[in-house]
């Protein structure tokens, strides 16, 4: 059974634009680094079926927080608390983080 | 599908002490560093001031790097007026080149170079699906042992970290800061460059 990540950072209010919500498979997850002290990027296949550059969904996190994502991910991507196939990573609007660290996420893709 | 995360960290972090005369600190050092220093931006520095305890982050502005001689201005200048005693610790900004998390689903393969003292595992690109798109590599520095045992060491260490977790999980091949991981010990590492393409 494929599983999912969900993420989602509206400005304000509904999810009203692209690029403030976010579904991908995690078989799309290519790859995990740190971007900045308090940042993470995730790349993703993109979601308009192109090639290139991958999406990328970047968490806002603790500073030096980078291996608490890591693990976070892994964990979510493995669905090693719930088994449920829609995992929530951030989800501003609820005041989830299920990633210990993170307080915040804004998504780059291509579509 | 249950997927196994491989983990890599590069060491990039430096104390001193410092005595007297210029406010230098001689960084990229083989044993500090494995990401080359070549623009200030790339580094933090901190000075613990030995009077008072207090810890002091240096702004960009009073940093200046010349080579390997990373120099802190004058207080007057954006940086701090050094005395005997006090720590500075000079430390990488993370990066995706210091540290990265790649998918053992993409992992393509190990192999030595010619000169012997290079292993180089490879990963499908993190940043593209193109068919173009280069490969996300992870050279080590090793020890020339004319391929007895550690190039050997390493290819059978990274195939424990891929079959690590049944159940999927991020697994540590080496985090060279924290000298912990699947090949800590292992294949006498010198170095580590992480290149994300």
């Amino acid at each position: 059974m494929e599983r999912y990540l969900y993420f989602s950072n509206p400005n304000s209010g509904a999810p009203d634009a692209t690029q403030e919500t976010a579904l991908y498979a995690t078989s799309s997850l290519l790859g995990v680094a740190p971007a900045s002290a308090t940042t993470t990027s995730l790349h993703f296949v993109p979601r308009d079926g192109g090639t290139n550059p991958a999406d990328i969904v970047t968490l806002t996190h603790t500073s030096g927080g980078h291996k608490a994502v890591f693990d976070g991910i892994a964990s979510l991507v493995n669905a090693e608390r719930n088994n449920m196939p829609f995992q929530v990573v951030a989800d501003v609007e609820n005041s989830i983080f299920n990633i210990s660290g993170v307080t915040a996420c804004s998504i780059a893709s291509t579509d | 599908m249950k997927t196994n995360f491989l983990h890599f960290k590069s060491v990039g972090t430096q104390t001193f002490t410092y005595a007297s005369g210029a406010q230098t600190v001689v960084i990229n050092g083989a044993a500090n560093w494995d990401v080359a220093i070549t623009n200030k931006n790339q580094v933090t520095v901190t000075v613990i001031d030995a009077t008072d305890g207090s810890s002091n982050d240096i702004d960009q502005a009073g940093l200046s790097l010349s080579t390997n001689d990373l120099t802190i201005a004058a207080a007057a200048s954006n940086g701090f007026d050094l005395a005997a005693g006090d720590i500075i610790t000079v430390t990488v900004i993370p990066t995706e080149d210091t540290e990265a998390l790649f998918r053992a689903d993409r992992f393509l393969g190990v192999e030595a170079n010619a000169s012997g003292t290079a292993v180089v595992a490879s990963f499908k690109s993190m940043k593209s699906v193109a068919a173009a798109a280069g490969d996300d590599t992870i050279t080590f520095t090793i020890t020339n042992d004319s391929g007895v045992k550690n190039v050997k060491d390493i290819c059978q260490g990274m195939l424990e970290a891929l079959n690590a977790d049944r159940n999927g999980g991020s697994v540590t091949v080496l985090d060279r800061l924290s000298n912990v991981g699947v090949l800590a010990g292992v294949g006498t590492i010198s170095k580590m460059v992480i290149a994300v393409a």
